[in-house]
């Protein structure tokens, strides 16, 4: 963890002789006094590094701070060895390289007796030509560093930093108390020195395995959870928890989880052994790398699955919503939803890791489409990294091939942001469940169809289609053709049918038009005879049908005849590829028209129209357009359906909304206000907010001063208690001095009490405050009739209570 | 419906008793507590109600409970008002729709509709199983109009070229190819008064059919008096005062002939009648070279460079000695004459329509024949023929200048084309215009009976019919046998000079004028004609003027 003070580290030799009592004693004293400097450098770093905190944050937590102090000065450390002139850095070298003398072995040149507590970084340089002060070896400095005559720059400053990394090693293993991380410290100790004698790729191997060590990953795992959960939410909603996620992620990356002894009282037997597994490759394989960069690092959430993420969840959580809670403050206004949506993510994410079929720890689970994608590109990106080969057992000292070089740690955050389709539409299942719940709803409702309400204009009319009872009949006259007797009896019985509903028109000229050619009548016959009909002419070219002449005799009128006869007339037109009707409606035919879906603005291109209707005065030009897709026989019908559909839908959207859902504990536990759009579930349903910038920096301004709003309130209180019209309100009313007020008054209220509130610190915002005494004011006027003395108080002190709060700047509701 | 009926509901916070727009927070422990989202976040107690408590959501549909997702999506309450005003308005009325839903334009409600409703998942659902009981209107209607009458030769006529102004003057409109007073305009009168009632009896259903029937009768005289105007153009023509048999180019004899013969163009489309013209003109006068030519072989000529010499020598022959000569050549060129007579009629006799013209082709050479004397007398019947139609056509050029002038309205102006083209119409015109009102006059007769002698009517309607098929067969016998025996006599006690039947009746006067038989003075014509010197003599000065008045002949 934290750097230790520039020493020399002189470790003991690995094969001791029997000559060696005097260098013992030697390396004893130079080890008290690097433990002396030891303690005196550490001093600055004593406080254990903090959890690692939320990325985002205006300012820097003191854990943090150390930490990152931590680690800047190890790298200004190595920045300053790389900088020391050739000589020293060989000299410093020499310390840690083997004699390469014949049958020496030494295996690391020792300061003469004299220079003993100079300090190699420092401007101690020592002569090459001096004498090891190993009495077994007495060879020259320069025959320790005769192998790196050769040895590049790049290589030197490799071994620099291996050098300081393991005496970093072993400054932490001096004082770590749990003896499972000293044995770890130890042995990455051992494992650095044995590559800088050996000059070789530093590589763990043993029983610990290679990462990632379980699939799927606990970030992949999150990810799923999210699209899992919130894949109806919409895309603003998603992103915010994905942020949820990815600051859930972050805090894992960079917390420090507790030593196995510590944890042996809360786990099991098994999970003990597995959390003491994990615990050492965590320390391997992501603690230690973060400050010894000659490791290979790997970020937890990457490489360890559901198993840990099990046993640590608990207390991680905690320390989250502890760290949520306490730097709510700090948060841009944005990004406050994630705090107030981070106890619900945790609450979710604990569900899945305890249930067992769990489709997000699933391996083949697959979210959708572009999300795979996505996925896959990050694959592609963890593929780059190459995976070493199996470690070596715990202590072997075996020599082992010459690695790849070392690789700087490699951070990777999810910056690929799941976004679903916008579907604007209803997806086909859903109208598909609706529609079958509507029909079993009819089914069960079969009494109800015995005595329909509202039933639609044309359905007798249909009924007695059904029946034959009614038939539509398209006929006219031709100049060519024999025309049968039954066609020509009834365009006599429609031009009677014109004649006597339309009076104002001369009967010579419905004639014409009856028996004209070009001219096509729809009857509608009853019984054999013509009681209704619509006179048109098509124009196939222009694409619209003029309406001539549209009546039902008056006998057979208000029956709906009409409706039908038209919705007939437009399923004709469309058959014909005719999708415009045009006709001149007088002012009595307006109001029918307009029912039939003709509207008085002509959507019609006028050249498509001028000069082929026939234009008539005092009446109106209506046009109606005409949809290929729509069947308007069947149309009140269909509408009708689509109603129904669309009331299950709202129905079903309704239940949702309208869930049960469990009361707010942030106000018991010390978090006075909450925004607006922090309300749990409240994004889940669909809210959006609104655009009010004014209003939103106001409840920031208030909640940075509570005891400002606190003394306004008081004063404001005061003054309002002090008025000469106030003494109704001073306390509360007694049931023995008006016996039925609480009978009528539900939700008493006065001064007294709104001063204990104050006390308590209820009031934390305005609204609270003014809701109150308006709640007074309001009772009052509630229960006394105007022309009491009562009513008077009430209304003058609300003048009074809004001048004061005027005053004070906080009356701009 | 609890849940429909809530969208219209308005609620109140119990905190701050402001009315809550949108979303409220209904708590799930205390009665009838609403919170609107303000007091709720700021944690509000009132009452027995503690900020900790479980609490709902509830949504009026005004904000956030829509159905459709998405940027855009409507509210509940929009869609189901949509929905309802579209049952109440009809597919079209957006206006009206949109005034109910209150919130949305006519264009929003059309849109959200089409795509939703129509185009969306709902609406595929609901409007294809719809499709499939679309009706099949019984329809008596055919589209196969064929026929002179119908649909499609009608809209392959030009339409007429006039311009507004002309159009409003006349009561057209040119695209609907009506007139706003139609030919006949007393047609309607025949059916517009019919009324069916259950008590009609088999009769009388039957005389109603009757009516029709004779209605659909005045109406296809004036579907084709339609076609025929525009056909010819003969409303353009009108306002444009050009005269139809006017045309550049025409000789006095083409004009006479196109006048006389107009009567037929109401049988024909403009092409045919055009090309039935240029044909008959071109027979004529490939029939006048093949008489000359027969003549040529006769006198023992066979090329054409000796023609010249033979002329001149038979009118020196003519002028010096009517002797042996002048009768050997009288006895030759009757014999000529009967021997090409058989050739035409064995060339016309399989055209019926083409028998007339050579009827009328037969008699002008039966006219020819006659002698000179008898001439005169034949020719004032021709004379006065041709005169009738000029006048006929004077008259109506008259009356209409006299109609232009008096700037009446196109009311009346369309009456006097019509009385015009009446006119213009010969005696069949003018019969088959009076069958229209004789039968008018007989409808009018069967009217009165019908209440008195319903028993009758039988009886008399046999009755006439039987009178009409012998009255006529026995007109149709008699006028062609007199018709036969008056040629046959004719033929036959006429003489005929040679040559006559070449000249026309001014040729014919000029001979008579200055005593010289057809022979000689054709002898005489073809020697001027063909550039050969003047031999001085005043016979010879007097046709040479006569030739340059006709053209045939420069200074």
């Amino acid at each position: 963890m934290s750097g230790g003070p520039s020493i020399t580290i002189k470790s003991q030799p690995i094969d001791g002789n029997n000559t060696g009592n005097a260098a013992a004693q030697q390396q004893q004293q130079a080890a008290n006094g690097a433990a002396t400097a030891g303690a005196s450098g550490a001093a600055g770093s004593a406080q254990n590094p903090g959890h690692g905190g939320a990325a985002s944050g205006a300012g820097s937590v003191p854990a943090e701070g150390t930490r990152q102090n931590s680690l800047q000065r190890i790298q200004q450390r190595k920045q300053k060895v790389f900088n020391l002139p050739v000589p020293q850095k060989l000299a410093k070298l020499s310390m840690y390289s083997a004699c390469q003398s014949e049958g020496c072995r030494c295996t690391g040149w020792k300061t003469p007796q004299e220079n003993r507590h100079r300090d190699v970084e420092s401007s101690y340089c020592p002569e090459f030509n001096e004498e090891c002060r190993n009495t077994s070896c007495r060879h020259s400095l320069r025959s320790h560093i005769a192998h790196l005559d050769n040895i590049s720059s790049s290589s030197m400053n490799e071994l620099l930093g291996a050098i300081i990394d393991m005496e970093n090693l072993f400054m932490s293993m001096q004082r770590v108390e749990d003896e499972d991380t000293k044995k770890v410290y130890q042995y990455l100790f051992r494992l650095l020195r044995q590559c800088v004698l050996t000059r070789q790729q530093a590589v763990i191997r043993g029983p610990l395995g290679d990462p990632p060590f379980e699939t799927p990953c606990i970030t992949k795992a999150v990810l799923s959870l999210v699209f899992y959960k919130y894949n109806h939410l919409s895309t603003p909603e998603l992103q915010t928890m994905t942020e949820v996620a990815k600051t859930f992620l972050n805090f894992l990356n960079h917390y420090n989880f507790e030593s196995p002894s510590t944890r042996r009282g809360d786990l099991t037997h098994e999970d003990a052994s597995n959390y003491k597994i994990n615990y050492t490759r965590w320390l391997v394989f992501c603690h230690v790398p973060a400050f010894c960069n000659s490791l290979r690092q790997c970020e937890t959430s990457l490489v360890f699955g559901r198993t840990l993420l099990r046993t640590v969840f608990q207390c991680m959580s905690q320390q989250l919503k502890k760290k949520c809670i306490s730097e709510r403050d700090r948060f841009p206004e944005d990004k406050r939803s994630i705090i107030t949506l981070m106890p619900k993510f945790l609450e979710t994410l604990r569900a899945e890791l305890l249930k067992d079929d769990s489709p997000i720890w699933d391996t083949s689970y697959r979210p959708s489409n572009s999300f795979v994608i996505q996925q896959r590109k990050r694959n592609q990106e963890v593929a780059n990294v190459p995976i070493g080969p199996s470690a070596a057992s715990i202590g072997g000292n075996k020599r082992t091939s010459v690695g790849e070089p070392l690789h700087k740690r490699i951070k990777k955050e999810p910056t690929d942001r799941p976004s679903s389709e916008n579907l604007d539409d209803l997806p086909a299942d859903v109208v598909m469940r609706a529609m079958k719940s509507v029909s079993e709803s009819k089914t069960t409702n079969k009494a109800e169809i015995l005595f329909p309400v509202n039933v639609s204009r044309d359905e007798n009319v249909k009924a007695e289609e059904q029946k034959r009872a009614i038939e539509f009949h398209v006929v006219g006259n031709s100049l060519t053709k024999p025309v049968d007797k039954q066609t020509v009896l009834w365009l006599l019985g429609l031009q009677l049918v014109f004649a006597y509903q339309l009076p104002e028109m001369p009967r010579e000229y419905i004639s014409q038009l009856v028996f004209d050619t070009k001219h096509k009548t729809l009857a509608l016959i009853k019984e054999n005879q013509p009681i209704g009909g619509i006179c048109f002419r098509p124009f196939p070219s222009q694409g619209f049908t003029e309406i001539v002449f549209c009546a039902v005799t008056m006998s057979e009128q208000v029956k709906g005849y009409g409706t039908h006869l038209m919705n007939h007339l437009k399923d004709y037109s469309i058959q014909r590829g005719i999708k415009h009707l045009l006709t001149f409606a007088d002012c009595d035919a307006i109001g029918y028209f307009k029912k039939q879906g003709f509207s008085k603005d002509i959507k019609l291109a006028r050249p498509v129209y001028a000069g082929y209707i026939k234009e008539y005065d005092s009446a109106t030009l209506m046009h109606c357009e005409l949809h290929p897709s729509i069947v308007n026989t069947q149309f009140i019908a269909v509408i009708r359906s689509q109603s129904e559909i669309l009331k299950e839908l709202i129905a079903q959207r309704h239940n949702e909304v309208q869930k049960v859902r469990p009361g707010l504990t942030c106000f018991k536990e010390g978090l006075p206000v909450i925004p607006v759009e922090s309300i749990p579930g409240l994004r889940e349903i669909g809210w959006k907010p609104q655009n009010r910038p004014a209003r939103s920096s106001r409840p920031l301004e208030e909640s940075t001063d509570p005891e400002k709003l606190a003394t306004s309130f008081a004063s404001v209180l005061q003054s309002v208690r002090q008025h000469t019209t106030a003494w109704p309100f001073l306390r509360p009313v007694t049931a023995a001095e008006v016996p039925d007020y609480y009978d009528h008054i539900k939700y008493p209220m006065d001064l007294k009490t709104m001063g204990e509130r104050l006390k308590k610190g209820y009031y934390q915002t305005r609204r609270l405050f003014m809701a109150d005494m308006a709640r007074i004011f309001s009772n009052c006027r509630f229960y006394n009739s105007p022309d009491t003395e009562y009513y008077r108080c009430a209304n003058s002190l609300e003048r009074y209570f809004q001048t004061k709060m005027r005053e004070l700047g906080l009356w701009d509701k | 419906m609890t849940t429909i009926a809530d969208l219209f509901t308005k609620y109140n916070c119990t905190n701050c008793q402001d009315d809550i727009q949108g979303i409220r927070v209904h708590c799930a422990e205390c009665e009838n507590f609403d919170l609107c989202l303000q007091c709720f976040a700021a944690g509000a107690e009132i009452g027995a109600h503690q900020n900790n408590h479980s609490y709902q959501f509830m949504d009026t549909g005004t904000s956030i409970l829509s159905v459709f997702r998405g940027k855009g999506a409507w509210t509940a309450r929009e869609e189901i008002r949509l929905l309802d005003a579209i049952e109440q308005y009809g597919f079209g009325n957006w206006e009206d729709i949109s005034k109910h839903i209150e919130t949305k334009s006519a264009e929003d409600a059309k849109e959200e509709y089409v795509n939703k409703f129509v185009n969306g998942t709902i609406g595929r659902a609901t409007w294809t199983p719809a499709q499939s009981q679309r009706p099949r209107l019984i329809d008596h209607t055919g589209d196969d109009d064929a026929g002179p009458l119908g649909t499609n030769a009608l809209s392959t006529l030009p339409p007429l070229e006039i311009n507004s102004d002309e159009a409003m003057q006349l009561g057209y409109m040119p695209n609907r190819d009506s007139f706003e007073r139609e030919y006949d305009p007393t047609a309607e009168q025949l059916i517009s008064n019919i009324s069916l009632s259950s008590e009609d009896t088999e009769v009388d259903v039957m005389l109603k059919l009757a009516h029709v029937d004779i209605y659909t009768r005045r109406l296809r005289e004036r579907a084709r008096r339609k076609r025929m105007v525009r056909d010819y153009q003969l409303v353009s023509n009108f306002f444009r005062n050009r005269n139809y048999a006017q045309q550049q180019g025409l000789t006095k004899e083409q004009r006479e002939f196109r006048d006389r013969f107009r009567v037929y163009a109401q049988f024909y489309t403009c092409n045919e009648y055009e090309r039935l013209l240029g044909s008959l003109e071109r027979e004529k006068e490939l029939r006048i070279r093949q008489s000359e030519l027969y003549r040529y072989r006769y006198n023992g000529l066979t090329k054409i460079a000796e023609c010249t010499h033979f002329e001149q020598h038979a009118a020196t022959a003519t002028h010096r000695s009517t002797g042996p000569y002048g009768h050997g050549k009288t006895d030759h060129t009757h014999t000529s004459n009967g021997s090409h007579r058989p050739p035409s009629s064995s060339l016309h006799s399989p055209q019926p329509n083409l028998r007339k013209v050579e009827m009328s082709s037969g008699g002008e050479a039966s006219s020819n024949s006659i002698a000179p004397r008898n001439t005169l007398h034949i020719a004032d019947p021709t004379c006065s023929g041709a005169l009738l139609p000029s006048k006929n056509y004077l008259d109506s050029c008259r009356g209409s200048s006299a109609a232009t002038m008096l700037q009446t309205t196109g009311m009346v102006m369309g009456v006097t084309v019509d009385s015009g083209a009446t006119t213009g119409v010969t005696s069949t015109a003018t019969t088959m215009a009076n069958l229209p009102t004789n039968s008018a006059k007989g409808s009018q007769q069967h009217l009165q009976p019908l209440q008195q002698h319903p028993q009758l009517l039988q009886s008399g309607n046999q009755h006439k019919m039987q009178n009409e098929a012998a009255g006529g067969g026995s007109d149709q016998v008699p006028s062609m046998s007199l018709k036969l025996r008056t040629q046959l006599e004719e033929l036959k006690h006429l003489p005929q000079p040679p040559g006559s039947e070449l000249l026309s009746h001014n040729e014919l006067d000029l001979c008579k004028k200055h005593n010289i038989t057809p022979t000689t003075y054709l002898s005489v014509k073809t020697v001027c004609l063909s550039g050969a010197p003047s031999l001085g003599s005043p016979m010879e000065t007097s046709l040479r003027k006569f030739f340059i008045k006709c053209g045939w002949l420069s200074h």
